[in-house]
């Protein structure tokens, strides 16, 4: 008999969420396990995480959940503090795995084993890198029984940050570095455009990017390359706010957002470079799908970036405009060591599959 | 004992003869039987003085009986807890044991992943240097 897995991914089905890189491990867990014989899925969303006015009959959701939507659970407060999961509760012998919001109390997930994936600690108080305005990271991690649940974290990165919290030192913890199902493009595709992904926070440096490719793609020697924002939230008028006061023409620059998965493999498939000047993540998903799809890539020295692009990243070394120009600068100028980052790339993408993620998260909820 | 008058007229002589031992019974007897009281009394002290000993000491024998038993139960509750505490600390060593392998685990893969880091940035460091240098004969 198939284990029953009840899948919290509320983050699917909230729209302004819908694009972001944790909605997408959501996504593909979601499609994996479905395909998985081992498991019977049932996807959980948490009502109160979602607009009044949601109905999960009548909303449109996301492709892949839209395609079970008939085995949607909902969890809704009946009364004040009171909430059920409806059509049916877990029971013993079931896990509960939340894919990126608070696990909920005992009396939804009964005596089911219970898993929650800590994406990163990066709104934590105590680790704080920026204003720590988003409490959610704190109700995720009240809603964790150090003693009895498991917690997913995607890199080494985010285990020393979780480790380094006073009382988790002995918190039951696997490792399960995320993938990508992206495949680069064959035929040669002609790279000239130099890429970034810019989004709202101060870590994520957009500022900072956007003057050190505006500065290099003034140079006479890079007229040819022009520039793809891949923008969320308010960076999309941010960036193009930016870019038409530059002194880039309105023809080498555009800024697009909430694009498919496929019109993301073709902008990196034409990428000479893709910039990401995030200071901190927890894993960093778009430097391995830069690398799948064969650009070389361009980050900010940081623990979670070197954990995921390994050698094959030109380092900034700080997140200023200069370091970040002047390693722009030096792979577009450079074929030999842009066919190096390429070629590395491509080779690191291949030990961050999905299938290998999900396999490996599989066997750790099994085992529970 | 007791002389009948037969006795004594049949044996008057004899009577005669034994008169200073019949004096001298007569005469110590009462005196011996006195001291027989008085022995007899200071016995029957001496006996209700035991008896009051043995009544006592069999109110604290009773007493010990009581204190063993009590200590006895009290053991028996220690060893009960001991036994518990014993078999929580086992436990508890088990899990001790767990947390320090998986401990031993973790610091194992970050040893592994900080010289993964190392090597990388190595790499990395590499092939951006040998950019510049060809940048720089350019």
């Amino acid at each position: 008999m198939n284990k029953r897995l009840f899948i919290d991914v509320t983050r699917l089905a909230i729209p302004a969420h819908r694009h972001s890189g944790i909605a997408r491990i959501g996504r593909e867990l979601l499609d994996w396990f479905d395909r998985d014989p081992t498991f019977e899925v049932i996807p959980v969303l948490q009502e109160k995480f979602l607009g009044g006015d949601f109905d999960v009959s009548a909303s449109v959701i996301d492709p892949v959940l839209d395609k079970i939507r008939g085995r949607v659970h909902t969890c809704k407060e009946v009364e004040a503090g009171v909430e059920v999961l409806r059509p049916s509760s877990p029971q013993r012998g079931d896990v509960f795995l939340s894919t990126h919001l608070p696990l909920p109390s005992r009396a939804i997930t009964g005596e089911a084993k219970r898993a929650i994936i800590v994406h990163d600690l990066i709104h934590h108080p105590a680790l704080s890198r920026e204003r720590a305005d988003k409490p959610v990271i704190l109700q995720v991690l009240d809603s964790i029984d150090i003693e009895s649940d498991l917690v997913v974290v995607p890199s080494y990165t985010t285990l020393v940050d979780l480790m380094s919290l006073p009382g988790w030192e002995r918190v039951n913890s696997r490792v399960v570095r995320f993938g990508t199902n992206f495949v680069g493009q064959t035929g040669g595709a002609k790279r000239d455009g130099v890429t970034t992904i810019l989004q709202p926070g101060a870590r994520k440096n957009a500022k900072a990017a956007l003057e050190a490719i505006e500065g290099v793609l003034s140079d006479e020697r890079f007229k040819k390359h022009d520039l793809t924002v891949v923008a969320t939230g308010r960076m999309v008028e941010l960036s193009q706010d930016f870019l038409r006061q530059s002194r880039l023409s309105d023809g080498r620059w555009a800024v697009r957002s909430d694009i498919t998965d496929q019109e993301l493999i073709q902008i990196y498939g034409r990428s000479a470079v893709f910039v990401y000047p995030s200071s901190f993540e927890g894993f960093g998903l778009p430097i391995i799908e830069a690398f799948a799809c064969g650009a070389p890539v361009v980050a900010t020295l940081s623990a979670s970036s070197l954990e995921v692009g390994g050698g094959a990243v030109c380092y900034s070394t700080s997140p200023s405009p200069q370091d970040l120009g002047e390693a722009i600068s030096l792979v577009l100028s450079d074929d030999e060591y842009r066919a190096q980052l390429s070629q590395l790339g491509q080779i690191r993408a291949e030990q961050f599959s999905w299938n290998s993620a999900a396999t490996r998260l599989s066997q750790a909820l099994i085992s529970m | 004992m007791v002389i009948s008058p037969f006795f004594l007229v049949s044996r008057v002589p004899v009577a005669i003869a034994l008169s200073p031992l019949v004096i001298a019974i007569v005469t110590f007897l009462p005196l011996k039987l006195s001291l027989v009281e008085q022995r007899l009394d200071s016995l029957e002290r001496v006996v209700t003085l035991q008896k009051q000993a043995i009544s006592s000491q069999d109110g604290t024998l009773r007493q010990v009986t009581l204190d063993l038993s009590a200590l006895q139960r009290s053991v028996n509750d220690q060893k009960v807890s001991f036994e518990h505490r014993i078999s929580h600390l086992e436990q508890h060593e088990l899990e001790c044991q767990q947390a320090l392998l998986q401990f031993q685990q973790t610091i194992v893969a970050l040893v592994g992943e900080s010289l993964s880091r190392i090597e990388s940035l190595a790499v990395a460091e590499r092939l951006r240097f040998e950019a510049l240098t060809r940048s720089g004969r350019n």
